[in-house]
């Protein structure tokens, strides 16, 4: 250990990063990462603040979609609404099935053939 | 209890072994005929005080460093800090033990620090510490009912040349102990013990005035690992964990990884993500970032992100490589 006093250290920072919408995607504390890491949002004491990453934000940020929960405004963390989650869950284009895949894949060589399944 | 107390004869008992364990009785009394301390303990049962915090021994040392010479956790649930012109320092683990070292003018300091869970406010506590030059420090005192408005308070501490230890209690109302190297010193403790209460109940003097500690119920190294996977999970090999993408999101990964004892609070997940690997259908997928990480009693129920490929509500497999951990330090 060399360089200038390091007193009793209480205060983390917390940072967040964000997507090119401002949708929050991951959180952490000065504890675990350095300011470049992220943008901040808020500093205090605790294990909020300490352990921000499973502990700062009230609900995970994710839904059980999959779909970020928080966003930035104005460097602040807001909660997004139902209707912008929802139009999220909307816009994801769903992966066909395995068995939508074989029907279609059927479909496609019956028409091949000029059968009628 | 008594089984695991080693047997070894005492010496007449000291005053401040009558005093500290025998809370005014007749350390005779208690000793028995066969004069064992051991009998001793038997007799007082619970009114032996249980030794707070973890780690207390300096056995436990998940991180796997013989030194450490920055800010930070050093042993599993010591906190290195310095100051004062400190011009280098270390923590050195010493298998048991540890040694600490301040290398700086007299003003300099290096110390270690432990902070703990439970609410101490308005109550008694001692703290003791026994060095391995046969040096004892001990100190009681009375934690203030509420905590102060900022930074950090000394409820009560005691110091020779080398060190000093501390009882304090911070701004957030937590309280900790600490123990000093002075500058242009090191020093080594071998076991601490803060506890409820008036008087310590870590050692006892000999006959010959040698300071001796007395036999803890928790000083096992099994016990002690198990309080500290309370505050810190470190993965010493590769563990795997089953899985799923989410309902409506390929690119989300949800698994439970047991844990052998409940963790305080959501861990941090520290490690590189990109070590993560998922395992899906025959193809590999590594993780992005955590999403979640929620604590219950039997282990943790982890999210993050993986690139997309894998489908919706597919399991997967998700292998933790060795070295990454969960810290729900204090």
């Amino acid at each position: 250990m060399d360089g200038s006093d390091k007193m009793i250290v209480d205060q983390y920072h917390v940072f967040v990063k964000a997507d090119s919408v401002g949708r929050i995607t991951a959180v952490n504390s000065s504890a675990f990462v350095s300011p470049e890491w992220g943008i901040e949002i808020d500093h205090g004491v605790g294990d909020k603040y300490h352990h921000a990453q499973g502990n700062y934000f009230p609900q995970p940020i994710y839904t059980d979609d999959g779909i970020p929960r928080y966003k930035l405004v104005d460097g602040q963390a807001v909660e997004r609404t139902e209707e912008e989650i929802a139009a999220d869950v909307a816009a994801i284009v769903q992966p066909v099935t395995f068995q939508e895949q074989t029907r279609a894949d059927l479909d496609f060589l019956a028409a091949m053939m000029g059968l009628t399944l | 209890m008594a089984d695991n107390i080693p047997n070894f004869k005492c010496a007449i008992p000291s005053t401040a072994l009558n005093n500290a364990l025998f809370g005014g009785q007749s350390a005779y009394t208690l000793l028995g005929p066969d004069g064992i301390p051991q009998t001793a303990l038997a007799n007082l049962g619970a009114g032996v005080r249980p030794r707070l915090g973890i780690n207390m021994d300096f056995t436990v040392n998940q991180r796997g460093q013989q030194s450490y010479t920055t800010v930070g956790y050093t042993l599993d649930g010591w906190r290195a800090v310095f100051g004062g012109g400190l011009t280098s320092g270390s923590v050195d683990f010493n298998d048991p033990g540890v040694t600490i070292t301040a290398n700086g003018p007299s003003t300099a300091y290096l110390d270690i620090q432990q902070y703990f869970e439970d609410d101490f406010l308005g109550k008694t506590l001692t703290f003791s510490v026994l060095y391995a030059d046969g040096t004892f420090l001990t100190v009681t005192g009375q934690v203030p009912a509420s905590a102060p408005s900022s930074g950090a308070v000394t409820v009560v501490s005691t110091q020779n040349t080398k060190s000093g230890i501390w009882i304090r209690l911070t701004s957030g109302g937590k309280v900790f102990v600490q123990i000093r190297a002075k500058g242009g010193y090191s020093v080594s403790p071998v076991s601490a013990k803060p506890e409820e209460g008036e008087g310590q109940t870590l050692v006892y003097q000999d006959g010959d005035g040698v300071w001796q500690l007395l036999p803890q119920p928790d000083m096992d190294y099994a016990t002690q690992l198990t309080k500290c996977l309370r505050y810190q999970l470190l993965l010493t090999k590769n563990t795997l964990a089953s899985g799923r993408t989410f309902l409506s999101d390929e690119t989300s990964v949800e698994c439970f990884l047991p844990t052998p004892t409940a963790m305080r609070i959501n861990p941090t997940f520290v490690g590189s993500m990109s070590e993560i690997v998922v395992y899906a259908d025959g193809s590999t997928y590594t993780a992005i970032s955590v999403q979640k990480i929620l604590a219950s009693n039997n282990g943790l129920s982890i999210a993050f992100s993986i690139p997309a490929g894998v489908g919706v509500r597919q399991s997967v497999t998700v292998n933790f490589p060795s070295g990454v951990y969960f810290d729900a330090n204090l």
